[in-house]
């Protein structure tokens, strides 16, 4: 597991196809032993995979606090990571810093993130968490339904056949974050 | 404007590929392919369930579309097959307000044959005619999440019927739909129609939703006198959607009932002495129509030890089609003489038990899926007078099957390879396998080439093969070159009559199809797709004249002096036949472009043309030249969508359907329906999270168009009106 992990970070780091043609045995070797339950791409685990991939759009699109820090740290809140799709942004670049993904983030580290993702699972956690950010410059980012009217600032919505996004620009302007004009016109709802 | 970041393929591709294997795994997830996608790009991205497994139509070796909710909302289309008419190189034909023909390439008539349709993975026919009744498929259309349609042959997977193309409907998962929504609109024609859906959570886990839809139609305009017509309809639909939370799979439960009504008038050719004063040998009859029906259906997905991702789905459905009122030719058992129409009921019941399972698998360059359906029917089919006669009308048979498809990675990246076939034993037309081998080239992530060769077959109606059909009637004075008598008009009747063979084998129509297809994205704002295709039709389903046609002449001859002229006919005998042969070319061009973020252009033209060969036969050749002419050559369409401020949408439709042509009631010659222009607007005004209301104005060019005449069965020819209607959503 952890071989195969560092590989493709390695690989996604570097893009050095000759590492990849070297691992490529070993890749199909572990696929059959390494996972149990290790299956086709169902609708979850795509939609999933697109959620995590709107979070690192909100990353280079969100003019998120801290510009000089060389990191972006996108916590987890909870259990829920998206099937694991979250840790996929880790060491991706966004706005020239580099994503530092996060899990089992406690309440009061919360402050220290730059993000803090909350699914749908632990929708549960949104209040609190909303309260102890309070006005921080923190993004609160939730797939969970109703995600808008407990403070998150972007949420993820899985209707019909594609994910779209909310943005409470009230909670934006209310944690002094600001989201790119290109990036509202997109948005599904933009609650003003 | 936004950008996606630099690609690198070689990375890109392994990482997917081991995804595709491996996706389940924390570490698998480490590659995703959707990073390095753009906003704009996740926003349009869709999914689909078409190959049996979900996809992106970027990635399919077939001619897919998918039309979204958002699409259908912002048409404000009130149907499914408005709602088509968004599909480019669908022909979609309005016969009355409330009735529809709706073809893939080619071959259109109100119970399309070669068109599979499925709501939510469960095939929908009529049980007296074999085609989708549109009027009873009035879904609550905010429910929709997608319609996916594939035009060419889908019969690899998807089994007998789905020769020209397979549109399947999906509606939205519970999940989706949490909270109430009700919808109500008014229109012109007495268009009146409400539907109320309300989702929640399960107590136990999991969530439900219950939904509701009731319609009123008022009648549809004549073509002859441009009167309104009688045929008013009113349709009704509850169901229920319950997705109980299960570990490790999911589990779908779906309960519907339905019912409609309608009226009609249906003709028939006749015995003179019973047809209309204003059409001689010919009447026309006001049918009431009830349909009623209910579906059970549960699917359950899970994924076993082994990796492999499993599909059970059962479901069983009852319908029931009865259409009433005075009815007949004119013709049967007291031949040469004729019999009255007299009040009756016509139409059947069908009950499906479906059980359908498969299975995907990834092995090395493999993506594997196989498949397994058992269908049983028992259906009753009540047709006891001509010109529609079938003597024993009750059957029961067992379909079964199994497909195989296999998308195989030739050269990664590049190339891929899918074959396939479906194996069916069909209860009506015996064993037929139905394979094909497609193609894919992708040369960049943001272009594919694709072609396809498919073999795939149609089975025949029970009606169409075993029964009587009366198919015309015509004064015996104009055949007195055949039968060397010389008659004066309106004394005898000849009715041309299409009866089985004695021990006739039913055979399946065939089709081979040969496509091909690409399709670009050149940018965040365009994206354009083509595809082409060559059909060569045989066994197709027609009929043929007997060597002697003249039956009961003598008789006849024999009648007229006892009881007189009018009374008593004869008949030009035929038989129902598989031979004829056609072929079909054409193809279908789209492009989608954003100029603005805040406006969208889809515009889409479709060629077609369909060459049947002439056998020289009466009878056969009518068949020949009504589907040669029943579909438009040339289909234009331009739809511009434009988010004019945060809150209003105006979605402006044009299209645009070069002539057809349809016989009618006892013509010898076609009747060519003029080109149309459409033009539908609609105005949307989201006044808050809550409510929405807009405004459609639909046909807005002309008062009123022709745009479909049936004949089987005949009814009479009306007009799509311009009309317009206003529409409220409210969320609460």
């Amino acid at each position: 597991m952890t071989f195969q992990k560092l590989s493709f970070m390695d690989c996604l780091q570097h893009g050095r196809v000759q590492a990849m043609q070297v691992l490529r045995l070993g890749i199909w070797m572990l696929v059959g032993l390494s996972c149990g339950h290790a299956a086709a791409q169902t609708t979850g685990q795509t939609v999933d995979r697109i959620k995590a991939a709107y979070v690192f759009n909100f990353a280079k699109f969100v003019e998120l606090p801290g510009a000089d820090d060389k990191f972006i740290r996108v916590c987890i809140l909870g259990r829920d990571d998206l099937n694991g799709a979250m840790l996929s942004l880790n060491r991706r670049m966004a706005q020239g810093r580099e994503i530092q993904v996060r899990k089992d983030v406690s309440l009061e580290q919360v402050r220290d993130c730059s993000m803090v993702f909350v699914g749908e699972s632990d929708a549960r956690l949104l209040p609190v968490l909303a309260r102890q950010l309070g006005s921080a410059s923190v993004l609160l980012v939730s797939d969970a339904r109703q995600a808008m009217d407990h403070g998150a600032h972007l949420s993820m919505v899985f209707n019909d056949d594609r994910v779209e996004f909310d943005v409470n620009l009230l909670n934006l302007q209310k944690s002094s974050i600001k989201a790119s004009s290109q990036m509202l016109k997109l948005a599904r709802v933009v609650v003003r | 404007m936004l950008k996606t970041t630099k690609r690198h393929p070689s990375v890109w591709r392994w990482t997917l590929m081991a995804c595709a294997i491996h996706a389940s795994c924390a570490a698998a997830a480490t590659g995703n392919e959707f990073l390095d996608m753009s906003l704009e790009e996740l926003v349009d991205y869709r999914l689909m369930s078409m190959s049996r497994k979900e996809q992106r139509v970027a990635d399919m070796a077939a001619a897919a579309h998918v039309i979204s909710a958002e699409e259908i909302r912002r048409s404000g289309a009130q149907s499914i097959p408005e709602a088509l008419r968004l599909v480019p190189g669908l022909n979609v034909a309005q016969m009355a307000r409330n009735r529809w023909a709706v073809s893939s390439r080619g071959f259109n008539e109100r119970f399309s044959s070669k068109l599979l349709v499925q709501v939510d993975g469960r095939s929908v026919y009529s049980p007296l005619f074999s085609g989708v009744l549109w009027e009873t498929q009035d879904l609550v259309m905010d429910d929709i999440e997608r319609i996916e349609v594939i035009r060419g042959p889908g019969a690899a997977l998807w089994g007998t019927n789905a020769m020209n193309g397979v549109i399947n409907i999906v509606t939205r998962s519970a999940a989706a739909s949490q909270g109430s929504r009700m919808n109500a609109t008014l229109g012109s024609g007495e268009l009146a129609s409400v539907s109320l859906t309300h989702g929640g959570e399960l107590a136990q886990g999991g969530h439900f939703k219950v939904y509701g839809k009731t319609t009123n139609l008022g009648g549809s305009l004549e073509r002859d006198s441009g009167l309104k017509s009688v045929d008013t309809s009113q349709a009704q639909r509850l169901g229920v959607k319950i997705e109980p939370k299960v570990d490790g799979a999911t589990l779908s439960l779906k309960a519907e009932l339905h019912q409609d009504r309608s009226r009609d008038h249906w003709g028939t050719p006749s015995v003179l002495a019973f047809s209309d004063p204003a059409t001689p040998f010919g009447r026309y009859s006001l049918l009431q129509e009830q349909a009623q029906g209910g579906a059970l259906q549960a699917r359950y997905a899970w994924k076993s030890a082994g990796g492999a991702d499993n599909v059970l789905q059962a479901s069983i459905d009852h319908d029931k089609t009865v259409h009433e009122g005075v009815w007949g030719s004119g013709t049967g058992v007291q031949m040469p003489l004729g019999v009255a129409p007299r009040t009756v009921q016509m139409g059947g019941s069908k009950t499906d038990a479906d059980v359908d399972f498969q299975q995907r698998r990834l092995w090395g360059d493999h993506d594997f899926i196989w498949g397994l359906n058992l269908r049983h029917t028992s259906d009753n089919l009540i047709l006891p007078v001509t010109p529609y006669l079938l003597v024993d009308g009750k059957s029961q048979r067992l379909s079964y099957s199994a497909f195989v498809h296999d998308e195989i990675t030739w050269v990664p990246d590049r190339f891929k390879l899918i074959v396939g076939s479906k194996f069916e034993k069909d209860g009506l037309t015996g064993f037929n396998v139905q394979p094909n081998v497609r193609l894919l080239y992708t040369p960049g992530q943001n272009e594919a080439y694709w072609s396809a060769l498919s073999r795939s077959v149609r089975s025949s109606r029970r009606t169409e093969s075993l029964a009587t059909l009366d198919i015309s009637a015509a004064d015996a004075a104009s055949l007195n070159g055949l039968t060397g008598l010389n008659l004066p008009a309106n004394m005898l009747t000849a009715v041309t009559q299409v009866t089985p063979l004695p021990q006739a084998v039913l055979k399946a129509e065939q089709a081979l199809s040969l496509e091909a297809g690409w399709r670009k994205q050149f940018s965040n704002f365009m994206s354009v797709d083509v595809s082409l295709f060559a059909t060569d039709y045989s066994h197709l389903r027609g009929a043929r004249m007997h060597s002697q046609p003249l039956t009961g002449l003598p008789e006849a001859m024999a009648c007229l002096a006892v009881y007189g002229p009018g009374m008593c006919y004869f008949t030009m005998a035929g038989y129902n036949s598989n031979e004829d042969k056609a072929r079909s070319w054409g193809g279908e061009f789209s492009m989608e472009w954003h100029p603005r973020a805040w406006w969208k252009v889809q515009a889409s033209y479709s060629l077609l043309r369909v060459k049947g060969l002439l056998s020289g036969d009466p009878l056969g050749d009518v068949q020949v030249r009504a589907f040669e002419n029943s579909a438009p050559r040339h289909q234009i369409s331009l739809h511009n969508n434009f988010s004019l401020a945060s809150d209003l949408n105006l979605n402006v439709r044009l299209r645009y359907n070069s002539e057809t042509a349809h016989y009618t009631l006892n013509s010898l010659s076609l009747t060519r329906l003029s080109p149309y222009t459409g033009l539908d607007v609609r105005l949307a005004w989201q006044v808050n999270r809550s409510l929405e209301v807009s405004l459609l104005g639909r046909n807005l060019l002309k008062d009123r168009h022709t745009e479909f005449i049936n004949i089987f069965p005949v009814t009479r020819a009306y007009d799509a009106q311009r009309s317009a209607l206003v529409q409220a959503v409210v969320r609460f």
